[in-house]
């Protein structure tokens, strides 16, 4: 080799440290994720292989952007910003009312249920805490329900909406890992509702043994009259649902067709109820184009440093040192369930799935697990990184909406019993696979 | 892992980052071009949604699936995503760890602004680079006449040869911008 230097010599041991250490010291400098990776792809492409080694990473760049299964996350997006803009979750919420009004802790259980709803309509988080944030929160905190109670079911609540599909951070992971996203979606219902039931057990828990946790329950009969024009803010949201879950679980339409499905599903609903106008659709769409620009561009840096770390050996290297800490699988996986836990505090999903999975994945079909399950679990260890400080995005989205009083550390006090919740998820989505239906 | 300003009080979408947020004010001129062009590749995702839809009704309803949809909402979706890139340069909404950044001082922190800003030039400029060769592959043929790349299937059109140009073009324009940012910050003023 006879460019100016050579990162070869160093060794895998030594490339990957100095990689590592390049990646962290330029991401601590609050460079953008995307750069930093582009960035040290290129300088260990260049120095490590020398310019013939380009080409590998434009054409891993171009592969993931022109990629049909990926075009369901713009479609997703929309959905959910068109879904953010429209009045359907207000009248979600007021229509779940019915059903949640005479029990104890009944607004945080109805806030729940109506996440779930939320959830199975968008696979993205952002827009469905603040709406929970501006719609839910108040009403809790006027009812005199606990406080902390109240932010940690908005924050958890609404951190759903990756973990129900449909869930972007499955499709990413299906790309990633080369796994259906039909079957991860399928495999993923039943977790994600078992987390939204931990949620309910867990408020109707404090409701009935501590004292003032929730105020008492609110005897006024509504009127049949009442009930039935509610039901009508429930009607379309189920109905979108049904055809978009249904069109991929029948087998109807893939997942791509069945995202553009549900954009037509949600475009059709704020017609019906005479929201939909130009400047919604524009925002809306401005806002999926913001939000697959950022992704998609972490997923660029991403699978460009991928590709060349996996040329130098590096994802052999990595393999190598995660499967000799144990023979036993239950332990490998624990340690990658620990450093995904950590990864989370500190970087955000798309980042971890891009640059992780890679590695993972292969070892866990090594040791003849199921990657499907795997991709359950790394959904559910996600839902962890939404909430956990220093920076839960699910704390930073509420804060934006909370009422000035409430700080940051209020709202990560708050959602410490939930953290603890999900890790109980995930130690039994680990302890019994079968939760996932497979 | 946030917004880049998680302490700002607004109470609209955009307040995360999610939303759009606004264009940065050190983007100058340039971001607010992007801004506007940015329209046309949201315009592209929802025309994609639309082809989409249209492609099932006709495959399911009228039994006659069509042999463009798949490549033109790749190319439409595509093209967005390679946009986005710099749709969110300019709204400065690109995800980055701002641990340490945010305990910055003033000065420090502007410091870091052009510093990032130069960095980040010098890595979409070495992608250019490579962005390049890729398009000299799918545009040239070997003989030395241009010859679009093409997808190779029955409709087989040239957008694989224009999104390569395309993502090309926006590193191009992303070093300008990035340049652009640096010089705002370094002059420390809020006009541009």
């Amino acid at each position: 080799m006879s460019h100016l230097f050579d990162l070869s010599a160093l060794g895998i041991g030594g490339g990957t440290i100095l990689m590592f250490v390049l990646l962290v010291v330029l991401l601590l400098t609050g460079m953008p994720l995307a750069f930093v990776t582009l960035l040290v792809a290129l300088i260990f492409a260049l120095g490590w292989f020398g310019p013939m080694s380009i080409p590998l990473i434009t054409s891993r760049v171009y592969s993931f952007v022109m990629n049909f299964v990926f075009v369901s996350v713009p479609m997703f997006v929309l959905m959910a910003a068109i879904l953010d803009r429209s009045g359907i979750a207000r009248d979600l919420f007021d229509a779940m009312k019915i059903f949640a009004g005479r029990i104890r802790g009944g607004v945080a259980v109805q806030t729940v249920f109506v996440s779930v709803i939320l959830a199975a309509m968008s696979g993205i988080i952002g827009g469905e805490i603040v709406l929970l944030g501006l719609i839910a929160l108040p009403q809790m905190l006027r009812l005199g329900y606990d406080r902390n109670l109240s932010i940690g079911v908005v924050c958890a609540g609404g951190s759903l909406g990756t973990m129900i599909p449909p869930s972007i951070v499955l499709i990413i992971y299906g790309l990633t890992a080369n796994v259906s996203i039909g079957e991860l979606f399928t495999a993923a219902f039943f977790p994600g509702f078992m987390l939204a039931m931990f949620y309910v057990a867990y408020i109707l828990f404090r409701a009935y043994f501590s004292e003032g946790i929730v105020p008492p329950v609110d005897r006024t009969e509504i009127p049949t009259v009442e009930k039935l024009r509610l039901l009508k803010g429930l009607a379309l949201p189920i109905l979108v649902v049904a055809v978009v879950l249904g069109s991929i679980y029948g087998g109807i339409a893939s997942v791509t067709e069945a995202s553009a499905i549900g954009v037509g599903g949600v475009v059709v609903s704020t017609i019906l109820r005479g929201e939909f106008s130009y400047a919604l659709m524009r925002d809306a769409a401005l806002q999926t184009l913001a939000t697959v620009g950022m992704i998609v561009w972490i997923g660029i840096g991403a699978t460009a440093i991928v590709g060349v770390y996996n040329l130098m050996g590096g994802v052999d290297f990595v393999s190598g040192m995660i499967t000799g800490v144990s023979d036993n699988p239950t332990v490998v996986v624990l340690l990658m369930m620990a450093i995904l836990f950590v990864l989370g505090a500190f970087l955000d999903w798309v980042g971890i799935a891009l640059l992780t999975m890679p590695i993972f994945v292969p070892i866990i079909k090594s040791m003849g697990m199921d990657p499907v399950w795997f991709g359950v679990l790394f959904c559910m260890n996600m839902q962890i990184s939404f909430l956990s400080p220093p920076f839960g995005p699910a704390a930073f989205y509420l804060k934006s909406v909370a009422p000035p009083d409430i700080s940051l550390g209020d709202i990560f006090r708050a959602l410490v019993p939930f953290i603890c919740l999900q890790i109980i998820a995930v130690g039994l989505l680990v302890a019994f696979p079968g939760i996932t239906g497979r | 892992m946030t917004a880049h300003d998680p302490t700002k009080d607004e109470t609209d979408l955009a307040a995360t980052s999610e939303g759009t947020g606004r264009t940065a004010i050190e983007a100058g001129l340039m971001g607010r071009i992007v801004d506007r062009a940015g329209y046309v590749f949201a315009a592209g995702i929802v025309l994609a949604a639309a082809i989409l839809l249209l492609e099932v009704f006709l495959r399911y309803f009228l039994n006659s699936p069509t042999i463009w949809v798949h490549e033109t909402t790749v190319f439409l979706c595509g093209a967005a995503f390679v946009f986005g890139g710099l749709y969110c340069t300019c709204k400065n909404s690109h995800i980055r760890v701002v641990l340490l950044y945010d305990l910055f001082p003033p000065r420090l922190r502007r410091i870091a602004d052009i510093a990032i800003s130069l960095v980040s030039a010098l890595a979409a400029g070495f992608f250019a680079y490579a962005a390049w060769h890729m398009v000299k592959r799918a545009v040239w043929a070997p003989s030395g006449v241009i010859r679009l790349e093409t997808t190779g299937s029955a409709w087989s059109p040239p957008t694989p040869a224009l999104i390569k140009i395309f993502i090309f073009i926006v590193m191009v324009l992303l070093v300008l911008q990035f340049l652009i940012l640096a010089y705002n910050y370094a002059r420390g003023r809020t006009a541009g």
